[in-house]
């Protein structure tokens, strides 16, 4: 509002200005209304906002570099290309089916691992003046061994990856440069579900970048860290902004997932369900990674009893573990994480895959029909120590599912006992 | 003052007369993309559809479309926007831009020569190659907005038509689709496992047509001008993604002219005798491997990924002479990123000969181009 | 922010440093050059196409809270759906709710981020359409229904719902694009999951908006977003979604809020494509719709409903929007000559995993609903209550074959406060009120016997001997259908307590009327005059059934059809032309075809006195 009256406020002095010094050329001035097309036809509507999206774009592009990594590998997931497997293209005879269940079994059904990455130029944001640049961690899933940065003035310089978010996606770069032109955030409070957004992005090579158009469909999703847009979200433009029609920044655009994986929502590119982390976690974000802190996959330390089919109870507990030290025990019941309802263990993994360690989470459990909530502050996998042994033979760590395991040992560590587990 | 008043009043008229939606922005555009989009029907095998779309381009039913196995069909079927059904010749065809020009015919149902005997089909409403403008049969179309045209820019809304999942059997309306043009690039991509060969500028678009059934469609700008056709199903080596694209206009231009150019035929039976496919195997995937000595070599090749390091530059070598010094990490070869030695290797051995290899690299923290004379053959 | 001002120049708003420093360097660029109206003009665009951007968010605004969320007994998300009234009813597909039906643990999420239990309710397995209510609140948000037959290629089209079950508070998913065809037909799954007439948009649709409504640039849902073709990518929107349209569904709402098994009509008849366009009859099922309406193998189909049919794939998408059992016109040129055919289709039976138990609760539900409907649209308020005392005077003009030229005779009916009808055929040259007096001859209107069938004077009502008049068959029927033209409109009102009597051979007995009340039920949807109608079905007696058929948008009675179901002898009339008397609604046509023979252009001079 202010900025809005300032606007008004100057405008009126240069209009005072220009009658004063009597500049022929500026005579329309006293006649707003006529460069003021109102914009009743639908064409000359759509000729308005496509110019709006080009400013966007020419006004951001000195704010954006081109990322380009050398060396590193597809990660060692099991990278099946869907293309080549799967000949079939064409219509789909049936309707869409409910949405599958979510997969208890994130490994093994991990879509994501069927993205074979490829190896064109990513995008980064200038974040700050002295050379550090946000952008997607995506961009450096195959551990790069050298990662070098285009200015949009053509300086090509190298690099280092000063640490990254492997939950958020969120990876931050260092180059030496000073000086550099930052582009303005918008306050994460002031983004409207139905806006305008404009999607920048290096990776189709080219000195311009490329722009995709779509609305905000959402917000507050996964796990409260992200906007969602329906602009066409690739690898194209993962790391490069999402914009509002003034040219601000809305968001940073990150692949992201309910489930585990360094691809994970790779798959959704272009399908009009794209994410971006706002001003006020990307800030978060930042902040610690500036400090060289990476964020990690949080874990709680415990599995799940097979044996209970109508409630989430807790099977057993690692120790030393999250759960252990705030004093859960086997045979607690899980009534609510992060204030959801918890009906299936795969919701808690849902709702964590969020969350990364370090980071506090409020979960509700029962205990002999005793109510009460305790604060867990998630761990990282390494810092889990091992399941104890059970009495019971039913509850052995042997007849628990495997896939149970999965929330207390990380599927990017240690993937060779899923691998050799049987499929029951 | 006057200012902020204006301001006001251009608010409130604002508030008046625009519908949040825009709705007919498009109509233009539609009308003149649908009007000039046919629907082919041809040969499918395996993963290629059996069906396709085309654009008119001239107003005796000249139509472009993409190369594909569909136009292998000894009969492919035409079905035009006012629901006709009809047959189309190959004309022409050409293997290295994967373009395609067909002439819509009467049905064959007798012998092509008492086809021709026929009055002729059309005229039919078409985009003029030269400038991609919209022509009815006979009027310009949009000649009113010629002067508010301009080069197509960056996010300017675009509009692509076509036959793609043949949702629109017979003769309902082909299936459009909205986006805006999102830059232009040098098409660097595959089929399945196989390179394409068509490795000139694209206009990458963000409405989604790599689909099957839509390439050879048009694609307009808002004011219905042709800008290109939707291109045939890849995907791009730089983002492993489905690409959506369409050919530009201009080398849709130099594609038509050559066709022109190659013969028009005249009477039926030359026609008949005529009608051949013109294939160049001008793809970089087919030229042979060279040997070709540029002065260095780079780390060798091992069981896991290696980088390409320069291991040794021969004294006196192009390589020398060009600035390359051991231990420089390759990092581009021609333009394209290498991962690793491997790819390195056969980038080089890609590059055409007698031309100069680019190179990029790096060198302790400096990012340095290099350029390596080619040895004179 | 240092680096900023060299950028200023082509960048004025974009970049990080105080407002007034950039305004300041704006002003004086401004100053400084004559492009200074080129800035203004964009800027003035711009805050144009901002404005533009804040009615279409405040659009959002308004319509994200009628978006629902389906979740199963576990708590996975299903699909999506749309709230289409104040009381909790709403749309989906099928094959969102398939596996729920019958269970008692599903949910509803809205954005206000609570979850409300999920009822479904009548299904349409064929058009892949479903009806459910969230109960628990007094007055849900709610979409108005559009008209898609006005959808054009080209219009903004609004898609939410819940892709991916990303939503985590219940709030949709909104995307946006524009509709990129109309009328597609799409095949399905044997007889289930046709997509007839869908409306085809490039928004953004992906698996979990299945269910979720399709808004056009106005905010009026115009579809059910249910479909979507894929590429070899996998199940990921590549611009192709599909809307049932709801028009379509608009035919099947009042069976599926009535808990009912919607099914699909069909005429059994086959068409093929003709050489250049056009289709022609190729196949026709013997003993069935089309066959029994008279069109023949070798008719041209020219159009359906008025609607001129273009190929096999036009006709499957027009014929497969209607119900079982309505009624279409099948216009056909056969050797030259236009013909009109009317067929009753005949129904698609849907194919289900267990039979389809139809829900009784939400069939007396409806049954009530629609009454409500009734008495508040025509009496102009509920609360109103009905007359204490009224006359209707009916001075009718009929038209019958079997009258011979007697044009002119007239026929009144007297009434009072609840009391039986008496009926009296008038000659030109009596006046009304004297004696009221029944004509038959064999059946027949007009004739030489003249049977009394009750005596008026001074305004006393005189009804004859106790066991009633003994008259033909098809006399009583008509008198039957007479009666509850007039009297039915009254008992409607207040179904419950209404007292019914008559006399006839035929007639029902009071001291019937409480078990029979008791048995009234919601039929489902059905077709007159272009009109969709709601419909009740009311036993008149063991044998005799009365079907109201409710405009199910002005929710007046359009037409009571009375049954004897033993001989299966049917009256119809038809009741138009409604016009203000007082407070209330009241029609003053009536078109009455019967086995007596049909009364047209029936004018009814209705005077009501409270």
């Amino acid at each position: 509002m202010n900025r809005r009256k300032n606007r008004l406020c100057i405008s009126w002095v240069t209009a005072m200005g220009t009658l004063a010094c009597g500049f022929a050329a500026t005579v329309s001035f006293a006649d707003p209304l006529r460069e003021q097309p109102v914009l009743q036809d639908p064409v000359s509507s759509h000729v308005a906002l496509q110019q709006a999206f080009r400013r966007v774009a020419d006004r951001l592009r000195p704010t954006l570099v081109r990322v380009e990594t050398v060396g590193g590998a597809q990660p060692p997931e099991k990278a099946v290309e869907l293309d080549e497997t799967v000949d079939k293209g064409d219509e789909q005879p049936g309707p869409l089916p409910p949405p599958k269940p979510r997969s208890q079994k994130p490994f093994r059904d991990n879509p994501g691992s069927q993205f074979l990455l490829a190896d064109g130029p990513t995008t980064g944001i200038i974040y700050r003046s002295d050379g550090y640049i946000l952008t997607s961690s995506f961009n450096f899933v195959r551990e790069p061994t050298l990662v070098s940065v285009t200015l949009s003035d053509g300086r090509r310089l190298a690099a280092d990856l000063v640490a990254r978010d492997q939950v958020r996606k969120l990876a931050l770069l260092k180059i030496d440069a000073v000086d550099l032109p930052v582009p303005t955030w918008v306050s994460s409070d002031d983004i409207f579900v139905g806006q305008w957004t404009v999607a920048l992005g290096l990776g189709f090579g080219g000195p311009e970048p490329s722009i995709s158009v779509g609305i905000v469909s959402a917000l507050n999703r996964m796990a409260g860290n992200a906007i969602q847009v329906d602009a066409k979200l690739s690898p194209a433009n993962y790391g490069g902004p999402i914009c509002d029609l003034r040219g601000r920044i809305l968001g940073i655009s990150v692949p992201l997932a309910q489930r585990p994986g360094e691809l994970a929502g790779v798959e959704l590119y272009d399908a009009g369900v794209g994410f971006a982390l706002p001003k006020t976690r990307a800030d978060d974000i930042a902040a610690s990674l500036i400090k060289g802190e990476s964020f990690y996959r949080g874990w709680l330390g415990m599995v799940v009893d097979p044996r209970r089919n109508d409630a989430v109870v807790v099977g057993n507990v690692a120790e030393p573990s999250p759960m252990q030290a705030a004093g859960v025990k086997r045979g607690d019941k899980v009534l609510s994480v992060a204030g959801k309802d918890i009906r299936n263990f795969g919701q808690i993994q849902q709702y964590l895959y969020m969350y990364p360690a370090g980071q506090e989470v409020n979960i509700k459990l029962e205990r002999e029909s005793e109510v009460f909530e305790v604060a867990i502050r998630l761990a990282r996998a390494a810092d889990l120590g091992p399941l104890p042994d059970i009495e019971e033979p039913s509850v052995s760590v042997e007849t628990i599912d495997p896939t149970d395991i999965e929330l207390f040992r990380p599927v990017d560590e240690d993937h060779s006992d899923h691998d050799d587990h049987p499929d029951e | 003052m006057r200012h902020v008043y204006s301001g006001i009043v251009a608010s409130l008229l604002a508030i008046v007369t625009v519908s949040p939606c825009l709705a007919g922005g498009f109509d233009v555009a539609i009308d003149s993309a649908t009007h000039r989009a046919v629907k082919l029907y041809g040969l499918g095998a395996g993963a290629q559809a059996g069906y396709g779309t085309g654009t008119m381009v001239s107003s005796q039913g000249h139509v472009l479309t993409v190369d594909s196995l569909l136009i292998d069909a000894k009969r492919v079927r035409v079905v035009l926007p006012d629901g006709t059904r009809h047959e189309a010749e190959v004309l022409y065809r050409d293997f290295s831009r994967q373009l395609a020009l067909l002439q819509v015919r009467r049905p064959t149902s007798k012998s092509l020569v008492e086809q021709f005997a026929l009055e002729p089909l059309g005229p039919f409403p078409f985009f003029d190659m030269k400038d991609g403008f919209a022509h009815a049969t006979k009027d310009l179309h949009s000649s009113a907005n010629a002067e508010r045209l301009n080069e197509l820019r960056q996010g300017d809304w675009v509009l692509a038509a076509g036959n793609a999942f043949k949702v629109a059997e017979g003769p309902e309306m082909v299936s459009v689709a909205h986006g805006v043009f999102s830059t232009r690039t040098r098409l660097d991509a595959r089929r399945r496992a196989r390179d394409f060969p068509y490795q000139g500028d694209v206009l990458v678009i963000d409405a989604i047509t790599s689909n099957p059934g839509a390439a050879g469609g048009p694609v307009v700008d808002i004011h219905g001008r042709l800008i290109g056709i939707i291109g045939r199903e890849v995907i791009s080596n730089l983002t492993h993604t489905h690409f959506n694209y369409a050919v530009p206009l201009d080398v849709l231009q130099a594609f038509y002219a050559d066709a022109m150019k190659f013969k028009e035929p005249t009477s039926p039976e030359e026609l008949v005798s005529t009608v051949k496919t013109f294939e160049k195997s001008s793809s970089a995937t087919a030229a042979a491997l060279q040997d070709v000595d540029f002065g260095f070599r780079v780390t060798r090749a091992g069981y896991t990924t290696v980088l390409p390091f320069v291991e040794k530059v021969r004294l006196g070598s192009s390589a020398a002479r060009g600035g390359l010094k051991e231990d420089d990490l390759i990092l581009t070869v021609n333009g394209k990123n290498v991962a690793d030695v491997i790819e390195c290797e056969k980038r080089i051995a890609d590059s055409p000969p007698g031309k100069p290899l680019d190179l990029v690299v790096r060198r302790d923290r400096a990012i340095l181009p290099i350029r390596v004379e080619s040895k004179q053959p | 922010m240092t680096g900023g001002t060299s950028i200023h120049v082509c960048a004025p708003a974009a970049f990080n440093c105080s407002g007034r420093m950039r305004d300041a360097v704006t002003a004086a660029l401004i100053l400084l050059f004559s492009f200074a109206s080129i800035l203004h003009a964009e800027e003035g665009e711009l805050q144009q196409l901002l404005e533009q951007e804040r009615e279409f968010v405040a659009l959002v605004d308004r319509l994200s809270p009628a978006v629902v969320c389906i979740f199963d007994a576990q708590q996975r998300g299903m699909g999506s759906g749309v709230l289409i009234d104040a009381e909790g009813y709403g749309l989906t597909n099928y094959h969102v709710v398939a596996g729920m039906i019958g269970s008692d643990a599903d949910r509803g999420g809205l954005n206000d981020g609570k979850l409300y239990d999920l009822e479904v309710l009548g299904i349409d397995p064929t058009g892949d359409v479903a009806m459910f209510r969230l109960p628990g609140r007094d007055a849900f948000p709610y979409c108005e229904l559009g008209d898609s037959d006005q959808i054009r290629v080209g219009d903004s089209a609004i898609a939410m719902g819940n892709p991916f079950s990303l939503s985590e508070d219940n709030t949709p998913t909104v995307s946006r694009g524009l509709v990129t065809g109309v009328h597609r037909y799409q095949w399905g799954v044997g007889n289930n999951l046709i997509y007839s007439d869908s409306i085809q948009v490039d928004a953004s649709i992906n698996p979990g908006n299945s269910g979720g409504p399709l808004f056009d640039g106005n905010g009026m849902v115009i579809g059910i977003n249910g479909r979507i073709s894929v590429n070899r990518r996998g199940r990921y929107n590549v611009g192709f979604g599909y809307a049932i349209s709801i028009n379509q569904i608009k035919r099947f709402i009042p069976t599926l809020r009535a808990g009912l098994l919607g099914k699909h009509g069909t005429p059994q008849a086959k068409v093929e494509d003709m050489e250049e366009r056009g289709v022609v009859f190729a196949e026709i099922m013997r003993n069935a719709s089309a066959s029994n309406a008279g069109v023949r193998v070798g008719d041209r189909l020219l159009s359906l409903d008025g609607i001129p049919i273009v190929s096999r794939n036009h006709f499957a998408s027009v014929i497969g929007t209607y119900p079982a059992d309505w009624p279409v016109l099948l216009t056909v040129d056969r050797q030259g000559k236009v013909l009109d055919f009317e067929a009753q289709l005949d129904a698609i039976p849907p194919k289900l995993g267990k039979p389809f138990e139809p829900d009784v609760q939400a069939n007396i539900r409806q049954a009530e609903r629609v009454i409500k409907q009734f008495r508040a649209s025509v009496l102009g308020s509920t609360d109103l209550g009905w007359p204490q005392h009224w006359i209707w005077t009916i001075i009718r003009r009929y038209r019958s074959e079997n009258t011979r030229g007697k044009l002119d005779d007239r026929f009144v009916v007297t009434q009072q406060d609840n009391q039986p009808a008496y009926l009296r055929l008038l000659n030109q040259d009596e006046s009304p009120g004297s004696t009221v007096e029944y004509t038959d001859q064999s059946a027949k209107w007009l004739g030489s016997k003249v049977t009394t069938v009750a005596r008026m004077g001074n305004g006393d009502v005189e009804p004859p001997g106790d066991e009633g008049l003994e008259v033909p068959f098809e006399t009583a029927m008509m008198l039957n259908a007479l009666y509850f033209a007039q009297h039915g409109l009254a008992r409607v009102t207040d179904p419950l307590n209404s007292e019914i009597h008559h006399r006839g051979g035929h007639a029902i007995r009071s001291n019937e009327m409480d078990d029979l009340t008791r048995s009234t039920t919601f039929r489902g949807s059905e077709r007159t005059h272009s009109r969709i109608v709601e419909e009740i079905v009311y036993p008149l007696s063991e044998h005799v059934t009365a079907i109201y058929s409710f405009d199910v948008d002005t929710h007046r009675i359009v037409r009571i059809r009375v049954t004897d179901n033993p001989t299966g002898v049917e009256v119809v009339i038809t009741l138009s032309d409604y016009r203000d008397i007082g407070a209330m609604q009241w029609p003053h046509t009536m078109w009455v075809q019967s086995p007596l023979g049909d009364f047209c252009d029936t004018l009814c001079d209705w005077q009501v006195s409270p």
